[in-house]
C-alpha cells in the first residue's frame, strides 16, 4: 500500500556520508586504451625517452 | 542542469553550476603532479638515505597512498576536495595498468622454460589462495577483502590485489590496505628468505623458485634473487612471470564466484548475459596484450631489442598507470575506513605468508630438483 506524499516538505538535511564506493567498471575504455598504448609503443610512436 | 549543492562528509559544499573547466584542469594537474612526485621519491629517496637499504623495496603504492592521503586531507580541510574530484579516475587507471601488465608476460619464456614453474604455480596458488580465503572467513572478514588478501599472498602481490579488486568490485580502502600489507611484508623477506635458503643448503635453482613463488613484489624478488646468485635470480624471475600469468585465470574465477554465489539474489538464476556484463573486460585486454607482446618479441629480428621496447609499455607506462591509481586512492581515502578494517587482515596476511613460505619450499624442492637453466 503506497503512502500519499506529505503536505509539507521536510527541511533539507545534509546528504548522508558517502559510503566507500566499490571500484566500478570502465572496462572497455581502459581495455581499448591500454591496447592502443601498447600498439603505439610497439609501433615506435611512444618511446622510452618520452616517459618521465 | 540547475545549480545544486551537495554536502560531503567533510562539510564542504560542491557547486555543480558554472564553468567546471578550471577545476578540471587543476584536478588533472594535481593528480599528474602527485604521481610525478611519487615516482621522484621512489627513485631518489633510497640514494639520499643510504643508511636505510630497505627503502629500495618500498614501492610506489606506499608513497602514493601516503602522499595522496596527506594532500587529500589538506584539500578537504580547505573545502576544495570535491571540486577537484574530476581527475580522480582510480578504476580507469587501474584497468589500463592491468592491460599493460599483460604485455610484461612473454608466453614464449613460460612455454620454453617453465613446465616446473607452471606446475608449482598452479599448486601453490590453489592451496595458498584457498587456505587464506578460509582463514580470513574464520576471522569474519568480508568476501571482497578475503579475495584481495588471498590473491595478493598466493599470486604476486599488489598487481594481483588490483586484478582481484577489479574482479570483485572491492572498495578503495580495501585495496589500499592490502597493497600496504604486501609492501610491509615483502621488505623483511628480502633478507630473511636468502638467509634461510643458505641455512637450508638449497641449490640456486630451488632457492630462486622458492623466492619467486613467495615474495610478493617485483623489486623484492629481484633483490632477494640477486643476493642468492645469478641463477637464482633467473629462476625467480621465470616463476614470478608464470604466477603473474595466472592472474587472469584467478580474476575470471573470482568474478564467476562472486556473480553466481556472493552477489546472487537467493532464488534467482544467473544468466550468461549477467555473467558477461559482470566479466572484467580488462582480462581480455590482459590476454590480448600478452599475445601481442609475445608475438612481437618472438618474431623480431632482435628479440632483446624487441623485449626492451615491450618493457616501455609493460613496465614503464604500466607503473605510471598504477601510480596514478594509487594517488587517486590516497586522495579519496578516509582514515576512519582503514580503522574499521582493524588488525584482522594483518593477522591473516601474516599467517598466510608463513603458509606460503612452507608450501612454496616443499613444491620448489620437489618440482625444481632436477631443473637446469
Amino acid at each position: 500500500m503506497s503512502q500519499s506524499a506529505p503536505d509539507t516538505v521536510a527541511p533539507e538535511e545534509p546528504a548522508p556520508p558517502e559510503p566507500s564506493r566499490p571500484i566500478v567498471s570502465e572496462d572497455w575504455l581502459a581495455t581499448i586504451g591500454g591496447l592502443v598504448i601498447l600498439v603505439l609503443v610497439l609501433a615506435g610512436v611512444i618511446t622510452k625517452g618520452m616517459i618521465p | 542542469m540547475t545549480a545544486a549543492a551537495t554536502t560531503s562528509p567533510a562539510g564542504e559544499t560542491a557547486r555543480t553550476a558554472g564553468n567546471p573547466w578550471p577545476w578540471r584542469i587543476a584536478s588533472v594537474v594535481l593528480v599528474l603532479g602527485l604521481a610525478w612526485l611519487v615516482r621522484t621519491l621512489e627513485r631518489s629517496l633510497p640514494g639520499a638515505l643510504p643508511d636505510l637499504p630497505w627503502l629500495k623495496s618500498v614501492e610506489f603504492p606506499v608513497y602514493a597512498v601516503v602522499l595522496g592521503l596527506a594532500v587529500g586531507g589538506l584539500l578537504g580541510a580547505l573545502g576544495v576536495r570535491e571540486r577537484l574530484r574530476w581527475a580522480f579516475r582510480t578504476e580507469l587507471f587501474i584497468k589500463i595498468g592491468l592491460v599493460l601488465l599483460g604485455a610484461s608476460i612473454d608466453l614464449g619464456v613460460i612455454g620454453r622454460a617453465a613446465g616446473p614453474a607452471i606446475v608449482q604455480s598452479i599448486l601453490l596458488i590453489s592451496s595458498v589462495f584457498l587456505a587464506t580465503w578460509w582463514l580470513a572467513g574464520r576471522l569474519g572478514l568480508d568476501e571482497k577483502l578475503r579475495a584481495l588478501l588471498a590473491a595478493s599472498v598466493s599470486i604476486c602481490g599488489v598487481s594481483a590485489a588490483i586484478a582481484a579488486a577489479g574482479a570483485v568490485h572491492a572498495k578503495r580502502e580495501q585495496l589500499a590496505y592490502v597493497a600496504s600489507l604486501v609492501v610491509l611484508f615483502a621488505i623483511p623477506m628480502i633478507f630473511i628468505q636468502p638467509w634461510l635458503a643458505t641455512q637450508l643448503g638449497l641449490s640456486q635453482v630451488v632457492a630462486g623458485a622458492w623466492i619467486g613463488g613467495n615474495i610478493d613484489t617485483t623489486a623484492a624478488v629481484t633483490a632477494a634473487g640477486s643476493i642468492v646468485g645469478e641463477d637464482a635470480l633467473k629462476v625467480a624471475a621465470i616463476v614470478k612471470q608464470t604466477q603473474n600469468a595466472m592472474m587472469g585465470i584467478v580474476a575470471f574465477l573470482l568474478t564467476f564466484y562472486f556473480v553466481t554465489r556472493v552477489e546472487r539474489v537467493p532464488g534467482s538464476s544467473v544468466s550468461l548475459g549477467a555473467l558477461w556484463t559482470r566479466f572484467p573486460k580488462f582480462i581480455l585486454g590482459f590476454v590480448a596484450a600478452s599475445g601481442l607482446a609475445t608475438w612481437f618479441i618472438n618474431t623480431a629480428a632482435d628479440p632483446k631489442v624487441a623485449a626492451d621496447i615491450v618493457k616501455v609499455a609493460g613496465n614503464d607506462i604500466r607503473v605510471w598507470a598504477f601510480t596514478l591509481a594509487f594517488v587517486c586512492i590516497g586522495l579519496e581515502l578516509r582514515i576512519s575506513s582503514l580503522r574499521e578494517a582493524g588488525v584482522r587482515p594483518v593477522i591473516v596476511f601474516a599467517v598466510a605468508t608463513v603458509l606460503n613460505l612452507a608450501i612454496a619450499l616443499l613444491l620448489a624442492s620437489v618440482v625444481f630438483s632436477g631443473f637446469s637453466l
